[in-house]
């Protein structure tokens, strides 16, 4: 009886606190969805190189600075699978078609009417794509269209026109429709779009002034996504293929998919400093030098660069060139080993032969055996290539591969000083490598790099000239350089020979665009990037310096080729989580940066896991994650007032422990790195003491400086990985 | 005895006449350099034989490749005003400058030698392309309007120049110069049926209704067989309220292109405008015994019955319409009134209801 009654009192109890136990129990952890699904039609005509980099260069990049990833679909080979589609991973679809022709485009309506019913954002850029069949040129039916339209609160009416004399832009929100180019060009295009729903953000009106009833939402955002009309949306002027933006891309997409107040993961920035990374491709190891002819243009960039800036910097080779037993010398040898040897340099492989075209197994010399110059091919090929003065492989496609990849990884490594081996392949030519290239770089376990080719400068204005950090090929990624190299900035090297120190106003403009909104949105890392044939001659030598003097001169955290290329890796596996109190990021594995966009509060360093400091620039929260495999972030109003953290390292910091107010973490230097640190105990003593971690680092010389804030700087010197405490 | 001196002389002169003659010029080397080692070494004497005689054209080519290639901005410039002061038609002067001025991505300075070259000579389709592209890029309408203006003015552009810029001035709302452009198109190239429709645009937009009319029919007395010009002449009765000839046109050529969806809703459109339900009831009921009546006419079929007061016709209507599409707001709502007017309340408050959903969802 006893029990009973106990048993019923604790239920009594139990229903009575229901309420406060279902606010005290936590919620499940909700997953950000981060995939976007980006649809083009490969048959619509080419605006630029290809439609698929075309709707690359207008998605690419805004999606990953907002914390998402584009997966391009081909909707000429049909729809995106159900298996994908049922991925919750898959926030939304985005549609940049040239035409508006389309096959099954019923169909195609009634498919993407489906998504959105199952909750995903759609976002119509451009042209909708499917108001005629693209095999009978029938009209798709106002009805089927507006199925798609109307789910996004929107009504389809048509009336198209380009004539200039009946449009009138009723209203605009300059800020959002005038990105990079002002519509002072006129409103030339009308297509009638009525927004349905009151709480349609309409960021452009038009009218025609000959029909009654016209106004059109040429740009718009709604519950369920967004569309912007092709000529409002972005310019292209065809004759040169340059595209500039009208709408805000950031803000557009950001409003359309929901992504606002989200964490995003960060390629560009680590330990609150922006990531600047420097790699040189093999090409003219052993051209003269004009200064000297007696001396090979490595030699001047391993004296007046690699000497010179004792940053990391990836280096790579061409092992055709540089082997005795091809187009290389004995002194070629010592070159690479020398290069190598220094403690600032990862060793990277350009391939063996440095193919031009990758598929077209067009690669730039003639090797006995393995390849011959198109020039002496029959049939005239050198006049029909691209690369005329190129040499077409001649061996099957799988030896090609395998002499390209692991061979030139091979030969490399033979020849490299003991504890060096190539980490990294850094793609030749068109950058453009078949699916089985990368899957062999994969296997062996080397990053890759190279392509993209980003500028952004007064020659380029537009963002639309930004590459994204890389892009699929197949089950593999393809990592681009975040900048131009030289080879590009000196009209494919034929002169000015000056001129890569351009490249400092695409670092500028990345990180501030004056020739868009002027908004503080650092996009990219800052990549220094050339050839070696930059040694030649003294004003490319120039130009370098500047570069490397300004790029250092800007506080920058400098990593590895290889140490960027794992952040841009993780960026896809890494997974963010919303909880009722804060967020839960895993799998992050080196990308150890998120950032929070207009954020106000501070990280709760007392309630937040796995997060070691954080930083604010120009209004971005950067948050730095340890090296752990989940971290839990908590936001706070009130700045972190005891907890000691990390404001800002130039070099990568792992394992940090905060113990009983002794600081420990471990460092890994390359000539020297700062530490600033947070809330240590004003007016207490502190002793530091900085080790070597593997015994080879050398003996490091460090500086410390407290402030009567509790602020701490620590600089050390040397290189190596090393071990520091900062104890009371 | 010996030689006389006069032949001393004279021989020696001839040996330094010779050694003279062998050695070679400042021009020479300057050539030879710049052949051979390249523009550092030959800079020098190229700049003294520029410096002697800029009508030198082969030098001055040289010495100015040779600035281009040292990227001396400043020398390069003044070398251009000297080559100007001495020279009529520079237009290898403004292909070079041009080019040093584009492989430095100066485009501004480079558009200012495009537009001279193409003043020299308008035949360059290569500098031309650059030219527009770089005012486009820059919204820089006036120089496009200028240049497309002398091509057309030269009497040997293309339409395409033509209609770029009838557009740049519509675009400015430059009505009376884009209708003498269009004009003008139109006397060079008569069979061209868009320049008529963008006269019509023009003419519709000064309120020259009566010219633009004529310029219709012309239009379809060449293209009889066109029913997209006719639905677009049709939409243009109706638009000025010129509906008994919109009816009667669009009558004939809604028999005459029975498969023809738009004219069909013109026609019908022309119709309810004049008031005509009976017609319009007539017409939509052919549609739907032929099979051609979509579910959006259905609708409006249903609305005509509804508006004359054939409740019963209105609602079969309307449920065949919710049968084919599953409804929207409008059809619910409708038929909610009808059921309602029918003294069907409860059928009534379930369409309502549904109405309702759908407005919120």
């Amino acid at each position: 009886m006893n029990r009973r009654f106990s048993f019923c009192l604790v239920v009594v109890i139990a229903l009575a606190a229901y309420p406060c136990l279902g606010e005290a129990l936590p919620e499940a952890p909700k997953p950000v969805a981060r995939t976007i699904v980006v649809l083009y039609d490969s048959s619509d005509p080419r605006p630029l190189y290809s439609v698929q980099k075309f709707a690359e260069n207008l998605t690419g990049l805004y999606l990953n600075y907002l914390g998402m990833k584009a997966r391009y679909f081909d909707i000429n080979g049909g729809f995106p699978d159900d298996a994908l589609m049922a991925d919750p991973d898959v926030r939304g679809i985005l549609t940049l078609f040239i035409d508006e022709e389309m096959v099954r485009p019923v169909e195609y309506c009634r498919w993407l009417e489906q998504q959105v019913k199952n909750g995903k954002k759609l976002v119509i850029l451009g042209n909708m794509g499917a108001l005629t069949d693209k095999r009978t040129k029938a009209q798709t039916p106002l009805e089927e269209v507006n199925r798609v339209f109307g789910i996004l609160g929107l009504e389809y009416r048509g009336n198209w026109t380009d004539n200039p004399f009946v449009i009138r832009i009723a209203s605009k929100d300059a800020s959002m429709v005038e990105f990079e180019r002002t519509l002072e060009d006129g409103a030339g295009e009308y297509d009638g779009v009525r927004s349905l729903n009151a709480d349609n953000r309409v960021y452009l009106t038009l009218e025609r002034t000959d029909l009654a009833d016209s106004a059109s939402a040429a740009v718009v955002t709604t519950s369920r996504g967004g569309y912007a009309q092709e000529a409002y949306a972005f310019f292209i002027e065809y004759l040169r293929n340059r595209v500039q933006w009208r709408i805000h891309p950031f803000r557009f997409y950001e409003e359309a998919f929901g992504l606002k107040d989200l964490p995003r993961f960060d390629t560009t920035t680590a330990f609150g400093k922006r990531i600047l990374y420097s790699h040189i491709d093999g090409d003219g190891i052993r051209n003269a030098s004009k200064n000297d002819s007696l001396r090979y243009a490595g030699e001047i960039i391993y004296e007046k660069i690699l000497k010179k800036y004792p940053v990391p910097i990836t280096v790579s080779f061409i092992s055709s060139d540089i082997l005795t037993r091809y187009f290389g010398s004995r002194k070629l040898e010592t070159l690479v080993r020398d290069i190598a040897a220094l403690p600032n340099v990862e060793v990277g492989v350009h391939a063996f032969t440095h193919p031009l075209d990758w598929s077209g197994m067009i690669t730039a010399v003639a090797v006995k055996g393995y390849s011959k110059l198109l020039k002496d091919m029959p049939n005239d090929l050198a006049s029909e290539s691209a690369y005329g003065a190129g040499a077409r492989v001649t061996v099957g496609w799988e030896e090609y591969l395998e002499r390209e990849v692991a061979g030139a990884v091979e030969d490399l490594n033979s020849l490299l000083p003991e504890g060096k081996k190539a980490v990294i392949y850094q793609w030749t030519g068109n950058c453009l490598p078949p699916q089985e290239a990368l899957k062999r770089v994969h296997d062996l376990g080397l990053k890759n790099i190279n392509g993209g080719d980003s500028r952004f400068d007064d020659a380029n204005p537009s963002y639309v000239n930004v590459s994204s950090f890389g892009r699929a090929v197949g089950p593999w990624e393809q990592y681009y350089s975040s900048n131009a190299n030289e080879n590009i900035y000196t009209n494919l090297w034929t002169g000015p020979f000056g001129a890569y120190e351009k490249v400092i106003e695409t670092f500028r403009e990345t990180e501030e665009a004056s020739l868009a909104d002027g908004a503080a949105r650092r996009v990219s890392p800052m990549n220094i990037y050339y050839h070696f044939y930059s040694g030649e001659r003294p004003e490319s030598i120039r130009a370098l310096g500047k570069v490397y003097d300004y790029a250092l001169g800007q506080d920058p955290i400098p990593l590895f080729t290889s140490e960027y290329v794992a952040r841009a890796e993780a960026f896809s596996k890494a997974s963010v989580s919303e909880t009722p109190g804060g967020w839960i990021f895993k799998g992050f594995g080196d990308l150890r940066t998120v950032r929070l966009d207009s954020e106000r509060r501070y990280p709760d360093l007392k309630r937040s896991e796995g997060v070691i400091g954080f930083h604010t620039w120009r209004g971005h929260l950067y948050v730095h994650l340890n090296n752990v495999p989940q971290a839990v972030l908590v936001l706070s109003d009130a700045a972190p007032a005891e907890t000691p953290y990390l404001e800002s390292a130039s070099a990568p910091v792992d394992d940090w422990k905060v113990e009983g107010g002794r600081i420990l973490f471990r460092t890994r230097v390359v000539g020297g790195a700062g530490y600033e640190i947070r809330n240590l105990q004003a007016g207490k003593e502190y002793r530091v003491t900085v080790t070597g971690a593997d015994g080879k680092g050398g003996v490091p010389r460090f500086r410390g400086v407290f402030r009567p804030d509790g602020a701490f700087r620590l600089d050390v010197t040397g290189h190596g990985k090393f071990d520091i405490v900062v104890e009371p | 005895m010996g030689i006389p001196i006069w032949k001393s002389a004279l021989f020696f002169a001839a040996i330094l006449w010779v050694a003279l003659r062998l050695f070679p010029t400042s021009r020479e080397l300057g050539f030879y350099y710049s052949e051979g080692e390249g523009f550092d070494s030959a800079r020098f004497y190229l700049a003294r034989q520029f410096h002697r005689d800029p009508l030198d054209k082969s030098n001055t080519v040289r010495y100015l490749r040779s600035l281009e290639s040292s990227g001396d901005e400043k020398e390069f410039e003044n070398a251009l005003q000297r080559l100007y002061r001495v020279q009529q038609k520079p237009l290898l002067i403004h292909k070079i400058a041009a080019d040093f001025y584009e492989r430095r991505e100066n485009y501004e300075e480079a558009a200012r030698h495009w537009s001279a070259i193409l003043e020299i000579s308008p035949g360059q389709s290569e500098v031309r392309a650059k030219f527009i592209s770089f005012c486009l890029l820059n919204n820089a309408r006036e120089p496009l309007i200028r240049l497309y203006g002398a091509e057309v003015r030269r009497g040997k552009a293309r339409p395409n120049t033509y209609y770029d810029l009838g557009r740049l001035y519509g675009l400015d709302g430059r009505a009376g110069e884009a209708r003498r452009v269009y004009e003008g198109l139109l006397t060079r190239f008569p069979g061209e049926d868009r320049a008529r429709q963008r006269l019509i645009e023009i003419l519709e937009y000064q309120n020259d209704i009566d010219a633009a009319d004529t310029l219709y029919k012309e239009r379809i007395a060449l293209s009889p067989a066109s029913a997209k010009l006719i639905a677009e002449y049709g939409d243009f009765l109706i638009r000025h309220a010129r509906l008994n000839e919109a009816e009667s046109i669009l009558r004939d050529a809604a028999l005459k292109f029975p498969a023809d969806d738009r004219l069909a809703m013109l026609y019908l459109d022309a119709l309810l405008k004049k008031g005509s339900r009976e017609e319009s009831i007539r017409f939509l009921e052919s549609l739907r015994a032929q099979g051609r009546l979509r579910p959006g006419l259905l609708r409006t079929l249903a609305e005509l019955y509804s508006e004359l007061g054939q409740g019963e016709k209105a609602r079969d209507m309307l449920r065949e319409y919710h049968e084919q599409t599953g409804g929207d707001y409008r059809s619910h709502h409708l038929l909610g009134d009808i059921l309602s007017k029918l003294g069907d309340a409860s059928g009534a408050r379930l369409e309502y209801e549904r109405a309702l959903k759908l407005l919120r969802s």
